[in-house]
């Protein structure tokens, strides 16, 4: 009951974050009501929002209603995942270096409580687009546009506020992360292929032994 | 990319089926285009007959066989079906029944001296003067035959000469630095809207051809404009270069008549469109040139370079590959050879330009409704091959609007509805077998040499039997095909004529037929969409003055609609679910709406009722101490 409660609390503190970056924020890192594991919920929630939008979303806004053949669950599960992890990798790297005073759990953790508009504007979205038509598109895009402002003011503050950047160095920062998740990526693939290359490498040695022996 | 690839592999997979499979239906498979590919399609058109020189007995009559014909037409009257021999320069007239030789027209007296055809092509009947019109494209002129009921023969009338279409082009024209916009054409639009009011919406577009032609294009220098504005789109029919202009004979292949006897003829390598003559054969003006697109940088280029200007050459308008008339005097014109990248366009967003289906009203623009998934243009192919595309070299069209076109390239008929959803596709190209007419006892189509129902240089395309059958003309070898519509074709065009004959109720029954026959077809539940949509706009809901029955209607007219988005739905038709959807909600919304009234006002009054109520408590807790 007692957890249920704290569980609670956590929960409408997300709230109180998103509508107080900047105070908000800060009492995530420095007080200490930050908790992975609501950040983790917010990921999750995510996923299944996005799920729900391409299966329920009314066909005016939404392609994949007929054909739900083409919704990949697990695939969405792991891109999101994906990118949110190389997104930490390259934030925490670059700041550590930066003087960032944030550890690699309050990136994640600043992270996911940064994406609860988006979760909730797709949230909406779902009644919403089975009661509006065409002419009231706007509306829609507005809301998805909102979404994903708001996630972004949020990511931005959050960036600023648990490393102690000034709002220059921030924004640099940022733009360096984007350039560092690209590098990253770069390189998980060329090292997939070395593996690739190498592994094939052995086995032929392993065939040419065996065919020798 | 990958889809065009599976849809590629999955299109030669289904015609090596269909040729396994030849020996009981049709050496081809009816399929349609979607974006993501081609899917098959139960047969629409089946082989039925091949007539060859053989056939009709010409053999025997004069000893010539038919050579490279170049085209076919149909005497509506009496059903008589003219093929154009030009290899043998004549005319040769056949019977209804296509097996007998009504008529050979090869030679004539025109003022006492014997004349004949030199490569005669393109054939016209005039239904209503009953007057035959032949291209004799190499003696650069136009032959009229007049048809005695009597004697039911064609004997000669006059000839429309030479009008000398390179003297239209003035001096002004020839330093190519002339362009002319012309004004941009309505966008066809066919909405279930517009569809709904019916009777309105088809009176509009008929009038148009009645009215005099009074958009004269920019052919003369008066109207020309300099160049220089940001014009990306330009006309041709303002001469295009000092080379071409120089160069400009008339070399009839094709023609139409209207009904005040303007002729609209194809001259060969014109590439300012139809040339349009008068009922005196003398020229008037050039009439639907297709646009080209030009870029900015080129047109800047071109402003300060002679090279480019040179190279301009290079960027003319397309020529018209053949034309035909429908009932209501719009011209449809095939074009055949268009540029890679403007097909490419006009398949991704449906640009008129790179489009190979015209059809033109009086003031020569396009008025061809195009609101299928892909454009009426034949195959979409592959953006790296224009032989994958179409090669539209011949068009016919139905009472009904039906319109088949036929690519040469392929040899196939892509039948399109007449706001040019495809319908069905049939025919396919045939190959030459070299062992041919070693055992005299075989049948005839055998010793032709190819399978029955291919063809191997198609070049012309015909309604027969109440636009039932469909007759194709092979050049190469000699001979016509007919094909006649399977059980699902004629479903498929009894859906599609009973919807335009407003007999609703049929075209239902028709197209639950077709979706029984081809469970996922799309047309169908899209035309099973429009009727109810139809049906749901017929109530006015507000005429009515019994409070019980409006409300029954409503109810009524609202099932129907949502009916309709669901349909739709299926059909993928996201824009026409858009408009069912709006009405839909629209009429739920005028249902609830008073009792949302009074809900809204019971929540705001119960508010303010409580917050009094709270004060009032608070007030009497405390004795009124802190008011």
């Amino acid at each position: 009951m007692e957890k249920l409660k704290n569980f609670g609390t956590d929960l409408k503190y997300a709230f109180h974050v998103i509508t107080h970056p900047l105070d908000g924020f800060w009492d995530l890192k420095h007080e200490k009501r930050g908790r992975s594991y609501i950040a983790l919920i917010f990921l999750v929630l995510y996923v299944i929002t996005d799920i729900l939008n391409k299966q329920f979303n009314n066909y005016t806004f939404n392609e994949l209603k007929v054909a739900p053949q083409d919704i990949d669950l697990i695939g969405t599960f792991f891109s999101v995942a994906l990118i949110v992890g190389i997104w930490v990798a390259a934030n925490w790297g670059l700041t550590t270096l930066f003087d960032g005073e944030g550890s690699m759990k309050d990136i994640f953790i600043y992270t996911g409580y940064s994406m609860l508009p988006l979760v909730l504007s797709q949230i909406i979205l779902i009644p919403l687009t089975n009661v509006l038509t065409v002419n009231e598109a706007t509306i829609v895009s507005l809301i998805t546009v909102l979404g994903i402002g708001w996630t972004a003011i949020l990511l931005y503050t959050g960036t600023m506020t648990t490393h102690q950047y000034s709002g220059g160095k921030t924004f640099i920062i940022l733009l360096a992360v984007l350039l560092g998740m690209v590098i990253i990526v770069f390189v998980g693939v060329l090292f997939f292929f070395l593996v690739q290359e190498i592994w094939n490498f052995g086995f032929t040695i392993y065939r040419e032994l065996e065919l020798r022996r | 990319m990958k889809l065009k690839k599976i849809a590629f592999l999955m299109l030669s997979a289904m015609l090596t089926l269909a040729l396994s499979i030849s020996a009981f239906a049709a050496p081809y498979q009816n399929y349609t285009i979607t974006e993501s590919g081609v899917y098959p399609e139960p047969q629409a058109y089946v082989p039925d007959a091949v007539i060859n020189s053989g056939v009709i007995g010409l053999e025997n009559l004069e000893g010539v066989a038919i050579k490279t014909p170049q085209d076919m037409t149909l005497f509506k009257a009496n059903g008589f079906i003219l093929i154009s021999d030009t290899g043998n320069k004549r005319v040769i007239v056949l019977d209804k029944d296509m097996r007998t030789v009504k008529q050979i027209i090869s030679t004539w007296t025109k003022d006492g001296v014997e004349d004949t055809f030199l490569n005669p092509n393109g054939l016209f009947i005039h239904e209503e003067k009953q007057l035959l019109f032949v291209c004799d494209t190499d003696n650069k002129r136009i032959v009229s035959f007049a048809f005695d009921a009597e004697t039911e023969l064609f004997s000669f009338v006059r000839t429309y000469d030479d009008p000398d279409i390179s003297k239209y082009f003035s001096e002004d024209y020839q330093e190519g630095d002339v362009v002319v916009t012309e004004t941009p054409a309505p966008t066809p639009e066919a909405t279930p809207d517009q569809e709904a009011e019916g009777d309105g919406a088809e009176g509009e577009t008929d009038g148009e051809t009645d009215g005099e032609n009074t958009d004269g294009e920019a052919t003369d220098g008066e109207n020309a404009d300099t160049p220089g504005d940001d014009e990306i789109e330009i006309d041709n029919s303002s001469g295009s270069s000092s080379s071409s202009s120089a160069q400009v004979t008339y070399k009839p292949l094709k023609v139409v008549v209207d009904g005040a006897m303007r002729m609209f003829v194809v001259s060969k390598d014109c590439y300012q469109g139809l040339v349009e003559l008068n009922d005196n054969g003398e020229f008037t003006k050039f009439y639907g040139a297709t646009r080209t697109k030009q870029s900015l940088s080129a047109l800047l280029n071109r402003l300060f370079s002679a090279e480019a200007k040179a190279k301009r050459q290079q960027n003319l308008s397309t020529e018209y590959s053949n034309i035909t008339m429908d009932d209501n005097g719009f011209i449809y014109g095939t074009i055949s050879q268009l540029k890679l990248t403007d097909l490419t366009d006009h398949f991704t967003s449906k640009a008129e330009i790179g489009a190979a289906l015209r059809k033109l009203n009086a003031a020569g623009s396009d008025v061809l409704k195009r609101t299928g998934i892909i454009p009426p243009s034949g195959d979409k192919g592959d953006e790296k091959n224009r032989s994958t595309y179409s090669y539209l070299c011949d068009v016919t069209v139905s009472k009904n609007g039906l319109t088949s076109v036929l690519d040469s390239q392929k040899g196939r008929v892509f039948t399109y509805t007449n706001t040019g959803e495809l319908l069905y596709v049939f025919g396919a190209l045939g190959q030459k077998i070299t062992q041919v007419g070693e055992d005299k006892g075989s049948s005839r189509e055998e010793q032709i040499g190819y399978t029955k129902g291919t063809n191997l240089t198609p070049t012309a395309i015909q309604l027969l039997n109440d636009d039932e059958t469909i007759v194709i003309l092979d050049s190469q070898g000699a001979q016509l095909t007919t094909y006649k519509p399977t059980e699902y074709g004629l479903i498929l065009r009894e859906a599609i004529n009973s919807h335009e004959e407003r007999r609703y109720d049929d075209a239902v029954a028709a197209w639950n037929k077709v979706l029984g026959m081809s469970s996922n077809s799309a047309l169908a539940y899209r035309g099973v969409g429009k009727i109810s949509y139809l049906n749901a706009s017929k109530y006015n809901v507000e005429d009515e003055t019994v409070e019980d029955l409006r409300e029954a209607q409503r109810t009524e007219k609202q099932r129907l609609y949502l009916e309709a988005a669901d349909y739709f739905m299926k059909g993928y038709s996201q824009e026409e679910y858009g408009k069912a959807f709006y009405k839909y909600r629209d009429l739920v919304l005028e249902g609830i709406m008073p009792y949302l009234m009074w809900a809204i006002i019971i929540v705001a009054v119960g508010t303010l009722l409580l917050g009094w109520y709270k004060k009032f408590k608070r007030f009497v807790e405390t004795g009124g101490k802190n008011q």
